[in-house]
């Protein structure tokens, strides 16, 4: 490089200057000629999106062929000229319209009554056990994050995964691979005292060579590896560019999958490694008024329309047939419904997987509301893990066996 | 035996309240641990004046401003506490004034016993929103509350030895008894026609059992007070504690009639409440770290910034992610977390003018030095005042070489009696102590 580190400092400040909110300076390492990302091919991308509090399946795909349904819910069923039918047995709640006709397309898979062996009603564990993939043991990691450890070299800089939100997921706890959690990226910058420019680089010097610096306590070293993480990676989310070209809904959700698609370009033009991310949508614990303004249909309306707008972009793109969507949820809820208009804590529920790469159809038997267990709640067909391994498998490409800890069979939603 | 010296001092009134300036940490090493611990616990409930309107930013203005100045610290911190343990949030109760009720609550009985504690909370009006308490009737028992009260608020799913510490059926029996307990005119109202009269049993206790009847059965458990014990180490010491001291604090929770007192008490005496684990694994929550940093420094606040600061950290007060509260330790520290967490860290140091929002001056920062200080006097003077922050020898020697580095990143000299160098390099030093990460483990 032909000028000199003051020089340096000089010109970038005079770009950063240029914004008046959070202004970036690029540190030394962002000047060396950046090698794309992506190994050979174009590089895929999965996107998961979680539906906390637990899903209330049987309102999201309608047994609408089964008079225990109605039986269970004498508010809060489905009439069946409301369904949106995928057969005589089942169909799509009145809101899933874009999902529908994605599904219709060919590109959207259901995947009935998913869940584990001897479910737990708690959400806190039940997502446990979802997001680490072990109903039984207690891994520290989550299963995303042991496939990203698998992909990522011990020390490596490099972000591998996204949480479009404010907290870690605990999907994403991995052994040493960098996850980013950021809900959007907008106002990133990495702060300083920009009193004294000439100092800015002396304080970013420091910072980085201390958060390198080995420390006995563990939970310090941590801290510092991920300040270090962050010094290297900030400045670079922060300059993706943020070019849309679909109108997305005016919903956090959508506004999630925005900050998605414009990772996933950056990704596909090798600016940034990251490959899988998570959105999350919150609202399903519908214990009391399940059916009002702002609770459950209205919360699959959303995810619809969002989901929509996420493929249209990606369509526009070139990057529709790199990119796979998964839904996934703690629980669903009890087949009848509660006193308040609501449902309570449950067990098996569909999964959703979209998008071009998916052979879309019905998976997994629907459940069966005539043959529940002795809680009286649904009994599971496809154990999540299968469509754990079917992603690793045939999506990811990794050794399921070593990341979920035992050997599961594919779910052929993809080919 | 506890080293009682400077450090153990401001650790104990870090974690006991929300830390102190350096003539109130000496005065508490000259009294000695024993009667600090007792000055800390001897205070009468203060109820303060809350906001009256249905305004959230207001709420969360004023509680923080309470731990921000006001005494006594040990009360506030264990409101604080609560809220974590009874996690309700405004996002369902909707309306801050039942979110002020209930922070009263915790105010009246933050220290107390825990068995009157937990029978008010099942008829606090923003907790029966909050678990839908409000639906459960008779003819159709709602669960919500009767399981989070077991797997949350008293016994914890499972016990230390895996084993389930409730069923299914004790949800649904305890549903039962909590029956008919409702709002009327926002205020806690019984509802005799819709409370199931039958026969139920809880856990081992049958009979025509009220809600009140569940509450005390679960608060005398021997679980409830492990469950409890731990939780509280864990919000004031570290996570994961030994058995021993899981021990104690249920002995002394069980001895003293549910007395939170007594347990709070046992643990600040405790040896272990004074370990490295103690000093090295736990993360300041983002309210311990505002409210902590701004008290060591006497910075200057109005409080208007407050609210957002923490809950751009992750913890919006009265809005807790869920009914577990907030999951603590590292996810505090997710990327956007650490990066508002650095940026918390130049606002302060960075507050050079006298601004309303927050002012910080450099005097406590320099005040107690020696005449002709090195670089390292320095260092270690202000990583003692901002903390103490124990941060390893190389770090500390990186930060003096930060000290004397010019703009063109040589060495040169450093004086700490110019206003320029003060003003660029001792409010650098404190932007980058607190960056550190051992400035977040205080």
């Amino acid at each position: 490089m032909g000028f000199s580190r003051r020089s340096f400092l000089g010109r970038s400040l005079a770009m950063a200057g240029a914004s008046a909110i959070a202004p970036t300076v690029f540190v030394k390492g962002f000047l060396a000629p950046r090698t794309a990302y992506a190994a050979p091919g174009r590089p895929r991308s999965l996107v998961l999106l979680r539906l906390y509090g637990g899903d209330d399946g049987l309102n999201t795909i309608v047994p609408y062929g089964t008079g225990k349904y109605y039986d269970g819910r004498p508010t809060l069923a489905i009439q069946p000229a409301d369904v949106l039918a995928i057969d005589g047995a089942i169909g799509f709640n009145p809101r899933m319209t874009q999902m529908k006709t994605h599904y219709d397309a060919g590109r959207l898979a259901v995947i009935q009554s998913v869940g584990y062996p001897d479910p737990s009603l708690s959400h806190f564990r039940s997502e446990v056990i979802w997001q680490n993939a072990d109903p039984v043991g207690l891994p520290a990691t989550g299963w995303i994050g042991r496939y990203l450890d698998t992909i990522s070299p011990q020390g490596d800089p490099k972000v591998r995964g996204v949480n479009v939100s404010y907290g870690l997921d605990p999907i994403f706890e991995a052994d040493h691979a960098n996850v980013f959690v950021v809900p959007h990226l907008d106002n990133l910058g990495f702060p300083t005292d920009w009193a004294h420019w000439g100092d800015v680089q002396n304080k970013r010097d420091a910072f980085e060579t201390i958060a390198m610096q080995n420390r006995s306590a563990a939970l310090a070293q941590t801290l510092g590896a991920r300040g270090f993480v962050l010094s290297r990676n900030v400045e670079l989310y922060a300059n993706l560019p943020r070019d849309l070209s679909t109108t997305f809904p005016d919903t956090d959700l959508s506004r999630s999958f925005a900050t998605v698609a414009q990772m996933i370009a950056a990704q596909d033009a090798g600016t940034i490694a990251a490959g899988i991310y998570q959105v999350g949508i919150g609202g399903f614990d519908t214990h009391a008024e399940q059916n009002a303004e702002g609770g459950h249909l209205d919360l699959w309306s959303n995810i619809s329309t969002s989901l929509d707008a996420l493929h249209k972009e990606l369509t526009a793109r070139g990057l529709a047939d790199d990119v796979l969507v998964v839904t996934y949820t703690e629980f669903g809820r009890r087949v009848e419904e509660n006193g308040s208009t609501g449902t309570d804590h449950g067990t098996a529920a569909p999964m959703f997987a979209f998008g071009n790469p998916v052979t879309g159809g019905v998976y997994g038997p629907n459940p069966d509301l005539n043959d529940l267990d002795d809680n009286d709640d649904l009994k599971f067909a496809v154990d999540f893990r299968e469509v754990y391994a079917t992603l690793i498998e045939r999506w990811l490409g990794g050794d399921s066996a070593q990341i979920l800890g035992g050997t599961f069979t594919p779910v052929p939603f993809l080919a | 035996m506890v080293t009682w010296d400077y450090a153990a001092a401001a650790h104990l009134l870090r974690r006991a309240g929300f830390g102190a300036q350096k003539k109130e940490i000496e005065r508490a090493v000259r009294k000695g641990q024993s009667k600090t611990v007792a000055s800390l616990l001897n205070f009468k409930p203060s109820t303060a004046k809350p906001p009256k309107e249905d305004d959230l930013y207001k709420a969360q203005r004023w509680w923080l401003l309470r731990m921000l100045k006001g005494a006594p610290p040990l009360q506030e911190k264990l409101v604080l506490f609560w809220h974590d343990h009874f996690a309700t949030s405004i996002s369902k109760v909707d309306d801050s004034r039942l979110m002020i009720t209930q922070n009263l609550l915790f105010r009246q009985m933050a220290a107390g016993k825990f068995r009157d504690l937990l029978v008010a909370v099942s008829k606090d009006p923003a907790m029966i929103v909050w678990l839908d308490n409000l639906y459960n009737t008779k003819d159709h028992p709602n669960e919500n509350y009767a399981r989070e009260v077991m797997e949350l608020f008293t016994l914890g799913r499972v016990n230390e030895q895996g084993a389930e510490n409730y069923t299914q059926d004790d949800v649904e029996e305890a549903a039962r008894a909590f029956t008919g307990f409702s709002l009327g005119d926002g205020e806690f109202a019984f509802y005799p026609e819709d409370h199931d009269d039958g026969v139920k049993t809880v856990l081992g206790l049958t009979g025509n059992l009220t809600g009140d009847d569940v509450s005390v059965h679960l608060a005398g458990m021997t679980q409830c007070a492990r469950y409890v014990a731990k939780k509280l180490w864990t919000f004031f010491a570290y996570p994961n504690p030994e058995t021993v001291v899981i021990d104690a604090l249920a002995a002394a929770y069980v001895a003293n009639d549910t007395d939170i007192s007594a347990v709070v008490r046992t643990m600040f005496l405790r040896d272990e409440f004074y370990s490295a684990r103690a000093r090295t694994e736990h993360v300041a929550s983002p309210v311990e770290h505002v409210i902590g940093t701004l008290r060591v420094l006497g910075a200057k606040t109005n409080g208007d910034r407050l609210p957002y600061w923490v809950a751009a950290m992750g913890q919006d007060l009265f809005n807790p992610p869920n009914v577990a509260g907030w999951p603590g330790g590292l996810a505090w520290m997710t990327s956007v977390r650490q990066l508002e967490r650095f940026d918390f860290a130049w606002r302060v140091a960075g507050s050079r003018d006298r601004d309303h929002e927050l002012s910080t001056s450099t005097k406590p920062l320099t005040d107690g030095l020696a005449k002709n200080p090195t670089p390292a006097d320095v260092v270690d003077h202000v990583l003692t005042t901002l903390g103490p922050i124990d941060a390893p020898a190389e770090t500390r020697a990186t930060l003096a070489e930060y000290l004397v580095k010019d703009d063109d990143g040589n060495a040169g000299a450093f004086d700490v009696r110019d206003k320029e160098t003060v003003d660029k390099k001792v409010r650098g030093l404190t932007g980058l102590a607190l960056m550190l990460p051992e400035a977040h483990l205080v």
